[in-house]
């Protein structure tokens, strides 16, 4: 009996005792960020120094300094919309490369330089509803800002030149009409030689 | 050209009838910011001022029809600007050139005159005629926001754009003109650019980078378009120590 009592003590004990232990593996600290506090008593917001991405929407930062706030802003966006226009050609020409390649057209001199064309007026197409997030001034007076462009607005963008370019690689109604009439031609030689 | 003729007989009228109860102003720019102030009105009436004339009745109807161009510019404003900047590398930003422009439909303008309400007509040195007219054809509705004033009594918008659901905000500012009227369009224009900088319809941006001689240069050329619905200035602010006029806009999101 006083075995069992025993075991039953000792059970529980180890029961206790596992409850207890920890098996959480603690992180490193992340290294701490001075705090740097802008003209306005803000402090720097993440979005200046560490890129955002979300699948939805796409962002770039501006900066801007100038003689005063008014022109610094317009600078900082003007800068940010750039950075937009540049990251849409990019996204464009690999876009287009990408169909090419696929395509299997890489070797078609014709189709390579309508794709030139193509993915040239797409890269400077106007970028549509571009918009400000969020403005930041820091401590010298210069403007930072966070703008957006919805995806959605870049693909709809694409749609013309996409079939534009679909277009230029898939073969006209006067050239399949001409290639049928090349096949009835061949057929009528070949029963004319039977 | 007789509906042109009908809106001057009207600010006649209107003159006619006000001027026996007109002030003068002898103020300096804050204090006539301060009768141009609409925020305790309902957001369907309007201000209007002419700035000097050589007669009453010309500055009536001036400001009559700066007022009705505030209700055009409310309906609908079309935003236009080119921007071309150039940056070498050896002696960094050399030019940052910009060209604007705002257009309004003003076809109906002369309907909005008849139909407008003058609530009161003021004579102010500086600006003029100030004519306050409520347009009943649109609904009275209650002001978006009110302007809240730091320890030093500089609005806070000045630092930080207000924050309302359904609405963007642009602030704009203008050197000191010799005419008063001059000062506060140029700063509202400066304000309503400035919700096209924020929130742009359409841009265009075009990119070129080049190296001569080991030296980069930068130009970059900008073109954006937007039209703005509800454009109204909330507020204005005068800052008496860099003559500088501020505006505070607002649209429709």
């Amino acid at each position: 009996m006083k075995t069992k009592y025993a075991v039953i003590a000792l059970v529980l004990l180890a029961l206790i005792l596992t409850g207890c232990a920890s098996t959480k593996v603690q992180d490193a600290p992340a290294p701490a960020r001075p705090v740097i506090i802008g003209a306005e008593g803000i402090p720097q917001p993440e979005w200046v120094y560490k890129t955002i991405s979300t699948q939805d929407v796409h962002f770039e930062t501006g900066y801007g300094k100038m003689s005063d706030k008014q022109n610094s802003i317009k600078r900082a966006t003007v800068e940010a919309k750039n950075k937009i226009a540049a990251w849409v050609s990019t996204t464009v020409k690999e876009v287009v490369v990408t169909y090419v390649n696929d395509a299997g057209s890489g070797d078609n001199r014709q189709a390579l330089d309508a794709m030139e064309v193509i993915s040239q007026q797409v890269a400077e197409a106007t970028l549509s509803g571009v918009t400000t997030e969020e403005i930041w001034v820091d401590a010298e007076g210069a403007v930072w800002v966070l703008c957006s462009i919805p995806m959605a607005n870049i693909e709809k963008n694409f749609e013309p030149a996409a079939d534009a370019v679909a277009e230029a690689f898939v073969e006209s109604d006067a050239a399949a009409a001409a290639n049928a009439k090349m096949k009835d031609a061949f057929a009528n030689l070949l029963k004319g030689a039977m | 050209m007789a509906a042109k003729s009908g809106h001057v007989l009207l600010s006649l009228l209107i003159l006619l009838a006000f001027s026996s109860c007109a002030t003068v102003g002898r103020g300096g720019g804050s204090d006539v910011l301060a009768s141009l102030d609409v925020s305790k009105y309902p957001g369907n009436v309007y201000v209007g001022i002419s700035g000097p004339y050589s007669t009453k009745e010309r500055m009536v109807e001036e400001a009559i029809l700066s007022a009705a161009k505030s209700i055009h510019l409310n309906q609908a404003i079309a935003l236009d600007s080119r921007l071309v900047t150039s940056y070498h590398s050896s002696v960094g930003l050399t030019s940052f050139a910009v060209d604007e422009a705002a257009y309004f439909d003003d076809t109906a303008m002369a309907q909005t005159i008849e139909a407008l309400k003058v609530l009161s007509v003021q004579f102010d040195e500086q600006a003029g005629a100030v004519v306050l007219v409520a347009y009943p054809e649109q609904k009275e509705q209650k002001r978006i926001y009110q302007s809240i004033y730091d320890d030093q009594g500089r609005p806070t918008w000045l630092k930080t754009y207000p924050k309302v659901e359904g609405y963007r905000f642009g602030i704009g500012s203008a050197k000191r003109y010799y005419f008063l009227n001059d000062s506060l369009e140029a700063a509202d224009f400066a304000a309503a650019q400035n919700l096209l900088d924020l929130k742009t319809d359409h841009a265009l941006s075009v990119e070129k980078v080049s190296t001569h001689d080991e030296v980069m240069q930068r130009d970059l050329y900008q073109a954006q378009r937007g039209l703005l619905s509800g454009f109204t200035i909330l507020a204005r602010y005068y800052d008496k120590e860099t003559q500088t006029y501020w505006s505070l806009a607002s649209c429709y999101e």
